[in-house]
């Protein structure tokens, strides 16, 4: 039985406490049927006994109309027996019926029948006489006993059934007093073995799982206690054993877990203290930044600032850069006039020269001139010297000769000399008419350069009014750009105040993170502790 | 470079001024020539004045040569010619220059430097000839420039021996030139 499964020994336990219970139980049902049985049949006796006695009645009844009838002749004292004439066959009928099972009876039944038929006839008699001739006539009837012997014979006939009756009567319930008896004795003796063989049963049962769960019981104490290091001993075939494979198989799980758990467990230490740290890092680190966005918004508003300046600045530039444009409009017109007046200046200084050249020729002339005369006074003076010579030659007669060649030779000698002052002037007027040549041709080279110089600031201005004007568009894009950039960094100083408040917010976060590392921390320290309570 | 602006009124002032100067000096008035008489007259006057007391020296033309003045006898000398053409007569010595046309006749010329020895830097060409009279004949000494005519007190002579031609220094530094020897000794030797 040991090796049987639990379920199939409880199976068996109860089968056999329910045979021992069917057993009983038919024993009893039988009994009880006996005992119905009996009980019908009392109850069948004191219904014969009641229709006899109700026949009996009825007959009673009839005679009773009859005879008030015949005493007074009053139709309604006659009530009595026309009710028992309708139902005096039936009351025969159903005795009969009732004792169908009863041969002597029966017989008795015929003889009773006959003798009611009699007496119902002798009242019938009686009745229509009462009506036809009168009481006498009736009466005379009566007096021939034949009413009073039938109604004898009905009175002996139904004593005698009811004996017959009582006899039954008595028999059964004798019979059903035996079966209760037994039933009653079956019952407590069936109880009993009931008892018995269920605790029996029960008992075993109970030590067959009992013993190995205090066993289990002792191992899962020692499991929780945290001891993995032990096996279930149990090694039956029911589930109990199953049970102790399947507990060796958990506490090999929990050991892994634990291992798992433990491993597990010193990481996490490990790790919410790196939580712990790097969240107080974050925290000092969130101060700064929260500083840093101080700082970026300050900058921002003095940038913003100085972009409204920048911008205030741009809008004069560009102002005063029109200003310029205009005003490089009308230099442009003065170097164009400038370039003019220097073409003027060129031509009359062109003009100048020719005019200086062509004096420069008459001063050839003029120096032709000279020289002729110079030769003239070189020959007056060389004839003045010969003069003189040929007056010494003549010698005391020559003499005022000689001073005439003298006065000759001083002529010669002043016209030499008027030559030479005029050749010096000529020279002079000469060296003035190139110097003046000179100064004209670099006047007009100068005023060459100048025209050069007016063209390249003719150029110069008209790059600079284009580049003005580029300027100028340059500022009002700069003006743009810069109201742009004004709305751009009141964005940016949104979105800094908005870093700031997000930051506060990680502050406040970080704060309670830098809790919830500390309770991690804590709960860590739990666990390790929980986990080393399991020794593997 | 800048220069204060000129002022054009000034300048044409004085353009109209030396134009009339010119004009006034241009135009022989009367009154101007006499001026002039006057002053010639006064000084022919003062010139004779000074001639008269003159020394009575010998009269001698100063000419000049390869940097030096030299004065030679007035009565030596015949005529002063410039030099206008001097042809060049081949297989003639050093000291013969050439020959050139006076009035149709032709005259010997001779390199004067070369016959004293003195080197003449200046062969231009331009200069003059003085003729001297040599035996009824000129012949022409070429020299650079004739200075004048003057008196010299040839008593008060320096001795001067070195120079074969130079018959000493007078009057200073003026070297008194032998003519009738430089002359001899010359054509002699261009004879022989």
């Amino acid at each position: 039985m040991l090796n049987m499964k639990i379920g199939m020994r409880i199976l068996t336990g109860y089968a056999v406490a329910l045979l021992v219970v069917g057993a009983i139980g038919v024993v009893a049902y039988r009994a009880t049927n006996e005992l119905v049985s009996s009980a019908d049949w009392v109850t069948h006796t004191h219904k014969v006994k009641e229709t006899l006695a109700d026949l009996l009645s009825t007959m009673k009844d009839a005679e009773t109309g009859q005879r008030g009838f015949v005493l007074t002749g009053e139709e309604r004292y006659l009530e009595p027996y026309t009710a028992a004439v309708k139902t005096v066959d039936a009351r025969i009928q159903d005795v009969r019926e009732l004792t169908l099972d009863n041969p002597s009876e029966q017989s008795r039944i015929a003889i009773l029948q006959s003798a009611v038929a009699k007496k119902m006839a002798e009242l019938a008699e009686t009745i229509a006489l009462r009506r036809q001739r009168g009481e006498k006539a009736a009466v005379e009837v009566v007096l021939t006993d034949k009413g009073k012997n039938a109604m004898d014979e009905i009175r002996r006939v139904v004593g005698a059934m009811d004996d017959e009756e009582s006899g039954l009567l008595k028999k059964r319930d004798q019979e059903a007093k035996a079966t209760a008896h037994f039933a009653t004795l079956a019952m407590l003796v069936g109880g009993v073995l009931v008892v018995v063989v269920v605790s029996v049963v029960g008992i075993l049962i109970q030590r067959s799982i009992t013993r190995p769960l205090g066993v289990f019981m002792q191992f899962v104490a020692r499991v929780g206690e945290g001891d993995l290091r032990q096996e279930a001993k149990i090694k039956t075939g029911d589930e109990l054993g199953e049970l102790g494979r399947y507990l060796d198989q958990m506490v090999a799980g929990l050991k892994d877990v634990a291992g798992q758990a433990r491993f597990a467990t010193d990481n996490l230490t490990s790790a919410s203290a790196e939580i712990l740290a790097s969240t107080q890092q974050q925290a000092a680190s969130t101060g700064e930044q929260a500083a840093a966005v101080q700082q970026t918004t300050i900058t921002m508003e003095e940038v913003t600032q100085s972009g409204a300046q920048i911008a205030e600045r741009a809008k004069q530039v560009a102002a005063s850069a029109e200003a310029t444009s205009a005003a490089s409009h009308a230099g442009l017109q003065a170097m164009q006039n400038t370039a003019k007046t220097m073409e003027g200046i060129r031509d009359q200084a062109e003009a100048v020269a020719e005019n200086v050249v062509s004096l420069s020729e008459k001063t050839q002339a003029i120096g032709e001139i000279i020289s002729t005369v110079n030769d003239l006074a070189e020959q007056s003076h060389l004839l003045a010297l010969n003069a003189a010579i040929e007056a010494a030659a003549a010698g005391e007669q020559g003499r005022s000769f000689s001073v005439i060649a003298s006065e000759v030779k001083n002529l010669a000698d002043q016209s030499r000399e008027a030559t030479v002052q005029v050749r010096s002037i000529l020279g002079d007027i000469q060296k003035g008419i190139n110097t003046s040549v000179m100064l004209t041709e670099e006047a007009v080279k100068r005023v060459e350069t100048g025209k050069q110089q007016a063209d390249v600031a003719d150029r110069t201005i008209r790059t600079m009014t284009e580049n003005i004007q580029q300027s100028v568009q340059a500022f009002q894009q700069i003006v743009a750009g810069s109201n742009q950039q004004q709305i751009g960094f009141t964005q940016v100083m949104q979105a800094v105040r908005d870093i700031g408040q997000a930051s506060q917010q990680t502050a406040a976060s970080t704060q309670q993170l830098e809790k919830a590392a500390l309770n991690l921390t804590a709960l860590s320290q739990q666990l390790q502790k929980a986990v080393e309570r399991y020794r593997i | 470079m800048t220069r204060p602006s000129i002022n054009w009124g000034n300048v044409h002032a004085r353009l109209r001024a030396s134009e009339i100067a010119l004009q006034e000096a241009l135009s022989a008035t009367p009154q101007r020539i006499e001026a002039a008489y006057r002053e010639r007259a006064a000084r022919l006057a003062n010139q004779l004045r000074q001639l008269k007391p003159a020394s009575p020296g010998t009269p001698a033309l100063i000419f000049r040569l390869s940097g030096e003045r030299y004065a030679i006898q007035l009565k030596d000398v015949a005529e002063v010619l410039p030099c206008v053409r001097c042809m060049s007569v081949p297989g003639a010595p050093a000291e013969f220059l050439g020959v050139i046309s006076v009035r149709g006749e032709l005259r010997s010329v001779l390199n004067l430097s070369a016959a004293l020895g003195v080197s003449r830097n200046d062969r231009s060409g331009d200069g003059f000839v003085l003729m001297v009279r040599h035996q009824g004949q000129g012949i022409g000494l070429n020299v650079d420039a004739i200075e004048e005519v003057r008196n010299l007190q040839l008593d008060v002579m320096t001795g001067f021996n070195q120079g074969r031609f130079v018959k000493g220094m007078v009057s200073g530094t003026l070297m008194l030139l032998d003519a009738e020897k430089l002359l001899a000794e010359v054509v002699s030797k261009e004879e022989s």
